[in-house]
């Protein structure tokens, strides 16, 4: 089964990922008009809002998730916060 | 639908340079993988009931909208009151004749397609015509002239007519290839 397009724009391929292996030409009136893989930043943004079924925003990954950590949940000592229920034997 | 109505004043005058590009999109209606639709909000704006932003998907390798190269300066629409809603009448001319072009002039006789035109002010306006939808497509009157050796070219002249099925389409278009 062949692979999905690849984006050749960066700030594209960095954020979204393409739904099809076929390079579709695609065109919005004063945004963009041309094959998918070369869409814009705001091209791909617009097709996403749009519902489009050929791009979709990356999913986040777990290495991502650990590198966003809230703040709160990194001043959280490690084994957490005891509670008095906690520390009855 | 009181609601709706609001000023209008010269900067409202939007689109107004006469005629289309002489490109026309269409789809058959029943091979759409989603025909979006209006999705006017709550309290929707002056104009909201007839915008289509959603983009119309489609699924198959290469599919998309049909695209047609028209004779300059001759696609247009036109409208008028038809009991009491509005009749649309698009035209185009097509340049040529070959059996490809005639079979396909045939074919749009008795076929339900959404059609797509473009303003003629395309740099300026971020907006398709739309003719037709899920429930109503336009019916398709075609005429041929054949010319002579003398002057002319052989020309399809293709007319649309569409009741109440006229929206403002702003989403994606994926073109067939």
């Amino acid at each position: 089964m062949p692979d999905n397009i690849q984006f050749t724009n960066p700030e594209v391929a960095a954020k979204y990922e393409a739904l099809t292996d076929y390079d579709h030409n695609v065109t919005r009136q004063l945004l963009y008009s041309g094959p998918l893989s070369k869409i814009t930043p705001a091209m791909a943004a617009a097709m996403v809002k749009g519902k489009s079924n050929l791009i979709r925003e990356r999913p986040a990954t777990k290495t991502q998730a650990a590198t966003e950590m809230p703040e709160a949940e990194k001043a959280m000592p490690l084994g957490g916060i005891k509670t008095p229920k906690d520390t009855k034997s | 639908m009181a609601g709706r109505y609001k000023n209008r004043a010269k900067a409202d005058q939007l689109n107004k340079d006469g005629g289309y590009k002489n490109v026309v999109l269409f789809h058959p209606v029943d091979d759409f993988n989603v025909l979006a639709k209006p999705t006017p909000s709550g309290t929707p704006a002056s104009g909201e009931s007839l915008e289509i932003t959603d983009d119309h998907t489609f699924t198959g390798t290469g599919n998309g909208f049909y695209s047609y190269l028209c004779e300059q300066e001759t696609v247009t629409i036109k409208g008028k009151t038809v009991d009491k809603q509005m009749e649309w009448e698009a035209e185009f001319t097509l340049l040529g004749d070959s059996s490809s072009t005639q079979e396909q002039m045939q074919d749009h006789l008795d076929d339900q397609n959404v059609w797509l035109l473009k303003d003629s002010d395309c740099k300026t306006t971020d907006t398709y015509v739309q003719l037709g939808d899920e429930c109503k497509q336009p019916k398709v009157e075609v005429t041929f002239d054949g010319a002579n050796q003398a002057s002319g070219l052989k020309k399809y002249t293709v007319k649309l007519t569409a009741k109440n099925c006229k929206y403002w389409y702003k989403g994606t278009v994926t073109l067939h290839s």
